[in-house]
């Protein structure tokens, strides 16, 4: 098992965020962590990523206890994307997508084999022409295409997305998502947290619902048009049904 | 390859000018050196050049490097391309401690200046302080740091201001003087130790310059690519206000060097700490050094302090920022 | 009859009461000693918070110092004169608007001293006292110019200002200052004379040793308590004497222990005679 997430429970002070969330993750698998705003969708990533210790519960990464693991060990397996990124960091776009190889680069300075990589992952996520500007003066989409570069470029086992589609247009979604799609293929192993129904059934291999602090609703994307229950812990007014080419489609009642 | 370029040209053309700074700027100064006297080591010109205006240049060159380095190393850490060596405190601290030492007329203390000592006594107070205060539950942030600087500078500030207000005549224009920064030469037992200090915490620093980067875009985003935030924001506070205090209690607090000389690195050259903080460290040497020069010649033989020199440019310098870029 | 008797007596009271201003106070410690010179010691209520001398004035009430003294604490005590200095606070406008009687002397120059002696004798009702104050001060500097004619003036370097414990950012006399003027008399001259100059440059080191003074006087690190000054004239002397100096090769250092060298007061006469002392052996 790549990821294993067994009882885990998650308190902030008083009030209790997470408990007894259990499932686990393959290599190749495109997971859609989805639920209402405030349902831990972030902790819960944050968790998986070695950002805060679960109150209760273990996680473990390639059956081994997440705490046992080395940050540096971590960062070359495990690549994260925050929700928000502030908007006036100075550094070039081609340096932050670089900066997904520190894990990997051991010297001083990144190596040529370090650049070729972060040129593939830019061109990938379509921002290699502004490779040389500044973030700050980036738009909202182009500097998201810029950090999804930099999680590609870090070649981890695991992708955690916390919405990574945030000011992509339409287009663009469908990009980023296919290109999730295709590194699933390869044997990596996406969780993305989104709130699009239909972009993570037209794309995810599995929808994970968090409601009630806990794991709600677990079912592959093929049986979710015939398994509805999980549609009423969005709301009431969605019936899912198929389109013409037989996916699940949601639409509103 | 054209970065790695870039980034060695820059880098190696400021180490040269913090060189060429070294050897032409000790020839500036209220009246001329005559150069043959020099040569033939005659007194006083030799004198006046090795022990008075070599010492006191390279006081500039390196208390203008720690000062820039420090600043690059809080913008970085703080994520503030406004932030100075002194928003954290150490600096108003260091001032607080020599203000009292003035005030108390502690001549020497363990063989060197009182001045110094209430200095150091005074920054490393406060260091704890504000990393006491900025741990919670074993964990160091960011916003910590920076509230407990905020809350030091105001309450450090407000007892100076009581102290000098309290004092009597000679304590009281000693302790405005003092304020104002400035340089002048120094006995080079005390200098060398100086010397070692900021290249030893520069090394430590500078060898860190990817995890800065990294603290620079924010603290979750290092964390998940290798860097231990908290162990690194104490590393970065104790040896950035290490560079401040050691300056600090030699030459006064000396502003603009710190705000000014980053923020041009980082936009005219490159926001990469691996290049910023080195560039920074080698022209913030030669911008104070020279600020330095300009006051031993602008009014000879009357000296103006460096610390008025350099509000003198970064004070305008600010106020182009302003209207250009924001 | 009764009546203009009357009337000419209150008017001779109020005139005579004006004339001698029973609650007086100093702005600095110049005009406090200038007060207590004239005899109008008891007189004196309040001094400024820089005030040393005579001691008796320790116990009196403080009202800030002459860059900005304290208005309100003056006008609590009613004071029927204050003495005070021009200056960038206008503590004229000041006590002006809460109607306190105010005389403003200058300061700064060995004639200000004068005229500011004459000022406060005059306000105070004692101007033969004034006068006679006067005479004695400039005829003992006189007495000393006399004393040192004919000899070699010798170059003198004043230092008013350091910082503490070192011989950095050194505070010189220029030749705008009294005690420049101080010097003359003395039988010295300034070596800082150039044109141009501030009245209290901040020179370095440097300077001090291309200017090659015969004798260094420092009144630099004095301190505010008298106590300590003898244990803080033995550091200084110390610190010149490490110096490649010709004044400190030749022992003529000298290390001012009495704040009568920085108040420009009455007691400047004493820092004249010690300064002939010092540079030439001469006096009492």
């Amino acid at each position: 098992m790549l990821l294993q997430a067994h009882d885990v429970g998650w308190q902030l002070g008083e009030v209790r965020i997470l408990q007894r969330v259990n499932f686990t993750v393959e290599p190749g698998e495109f997971v859609a962590l989805m639920g209402r705003n405030g349902a831990g969708k972030s902790s819960l990533l944050d968790l998986i990523a070695g950002l805060r210790r679960p109150t209760d519960g273990a996680l473990s990464f390639d059956d081994r206890p997440l705490e046992y693991w080395s940050a540096d060990d971590l960062a070359r397996s495990i690549s994260h994307l925050p929700q928000m990124v502030r908007a006036d960091v100075a550094i070039s776009a081609e340096e932050l997508v670089l900066m997904g190889r520190y894990p990997h680069a051991m010297g001083w300075s990144e190596s040529d084999d370090d650049r070729q990589a972060a040129r593939l992952a830019m061109t990938r996520c379509g921002c290699f022409e502004f490779r040389d500007r500044r973030l700050s003066s980036l738009s909202g989409g182009e500097r998201q295409r810029v950090l999804l570069a930099a999680c590609l470029a870090q070649e981890p086992r695991l992708l955690l997305l916390d919405e990574p589609a945030t000011f992509l247009d339409i287009d663009q979604q469908l990009q980023c998502f296919t290109m999730l799609r295709e590194e699933a293929a390869r044997g990596v192993a996406c969780i993305a947290v989104t709130h699009d129904l239909n972009l993570a059934l037209t794309f995810c291999s599995r929808l994970v619902v968090l409601a009630g602090k806990t794991v709600a609703a677990d079912i592959p994307v093929t049986t979710a048009a015939e398994d509805t229950t999980w549609l009423s812990l969005f709301s009431p007014r969605l019936v899912v049904s198929r389109t013409p080419s037989g996916h699940p489609w949601v639409s509103y009642a | 390859m054209s970065r790695d370029r870039f980034a060695r040209r820059w880098i190696i053309g400021s180490a040269l000018a913090f060189v060429c700074a070294a050897v032409l700027l000790p020839l500036a100064g209220p009246a001329p050196l005559d150069m043959g006297r020099v040569w033939a080591g005659e007194e006083p010109d030799w004198s006046i050049l090795v022990h008075l205006r070599v010492t006191r240049t390279l006081l500039g060159l390196f208390g203008g490097a720690a000062l820039a380095l420090a600043g690059s190393l809080f913008q970085s850490m703080l994520r503030d391309a406004l932030a100075t060596p002194y928003t954290l405190g150490v600096s108003t601290g260091a001032s607080l401690g020599a203000v009292v030492s003035i005030a108390l007329g502690w001549h020497v203390v363990a063989g060197m200046p009182g001045i110094w000592a209430g200095a150091f006594i005074g920054a490393a107070a406060v260091m704890v302080l504000i990393v006491l205060a900025a741990a919670r539950q074993r964990h160091v942030s960011v916003m910590g740091l920076l509230l407990a600087g905020i809350a030091t500078n105001s309450v450090c500030a407000a007892l100076i201001l009581l102290i000098h207000g309290l004092s009597g005549m000679a304590n009281s224009f000693a302790i405005s003087r003092w304020l104002i920064g400035s340089l002048d030469s120094i006995e080079q037992p005390a200098l060398l130790a100086y010397i070692a200090t900021v290249v030893l915490m520069a090394v430590v620093i500078i060898r860190q310059a990817r995890q800065w980067n990294l603290l620079s875009v924010g603290d979750s985003w290092a964390a998940t690519r290798g860097a231990r935030v908290t162990p690194l924001l104490v590393a970065g506070y104790t040896s950035g206000s290490i560079l401040t205090a050691a300056t600090v209690a030699l030459t006064g607090p000396i502003g603009f060097i710190g705000l000014v000389v980053p923020h041009v690195v980082r936009t005219r050259v490159s926001a990469d700490d691996r290049v910023l903080m080195p560039c920074s460290f080698f022209l913030g040497g030669v911008l104070l050094a020279s600020c330095d020069a300009i006051g031993r010649v602008i009014l000879a033989p009357a000296d103006v302090p460096a610390g008025a020199i350099t509000a003198l440019i970064g004070g305008p310098y600010l106020v182009w920022l302003v209207r250009h870029r924001i | 009859m009764w009546r203009w008797i009357l009337i000419v007596a209150c008017l001779w009271t109020s005139v005579a009461t004006a004339q001698t201003p029973s609650r007086i106070v100093s702005t600095s410690p110049s005009i406090t000693e200038a007060l207590f010179a004239l005899g109008l010691g008891d007189r004196v209520v309040a001094v400024s918070q820089y005030c040393r001398f005579p001691p008796a004035v320790e116990r009196l009430p403080k009202i800030g110092t002459f860059l900005k003294p304290d208005v309100e604490l003056i006008a609590r005590l009613r004071p029927d004169l204050t003495v005070v200095h021009s200056g960038p606070y206008q503590i004229e406008r000041r006590l002006e608007i809460l109607k306190l009687p105010f005389v403003t002397v200058e300061r700064g120059s060995l004639s200000s001293t004068f005229s500011s002696i004459r000022a406060i004798g005059a306000a105070a009702g004692v101007s033969d006292r004034a006068a006679a104050l006067v005479a004695t001060i400039e005829a003992r500097l006189q007495r000393v110019r006399q004393a040192v004619a004919g000899k070699k003036p010798q170059k003198v370097l004043l230092i008013v200002g350091r910082r503490p414990g070192t011989l950095t950012d050194l505070i010189a006399v220029g030749p705008g200052s009294y005690m420049s003027d101080l010097a003359a008399i003395a039988g010295g001259v300034n070596v800082l004379s150039q044109g141009g100059l501030p009245e209290y440059p901040r020179i370095s080191m440097e300077t001090v040793i291309r200017l090659a003074p015969d004798v260094i006087i420092d009144a630099g690190d004095m301190g505010d308590r008298p106590e300590q000054r003898e244990a803080r004239k033995i550091l200084t002397e110390g610190l010149w004497k490490r110096q490649q100096l010709v004044a400190a090769r030749n022992g003529r250092i000298h290390a001012v222990v009495s704040d009568a060298f920085v108040v420009p007061g009455p007691r400047l006469v004493e820092a004249t005679e010690t300064m002939a002392l010092w540079l030439h052996g001469v006096g009492r």
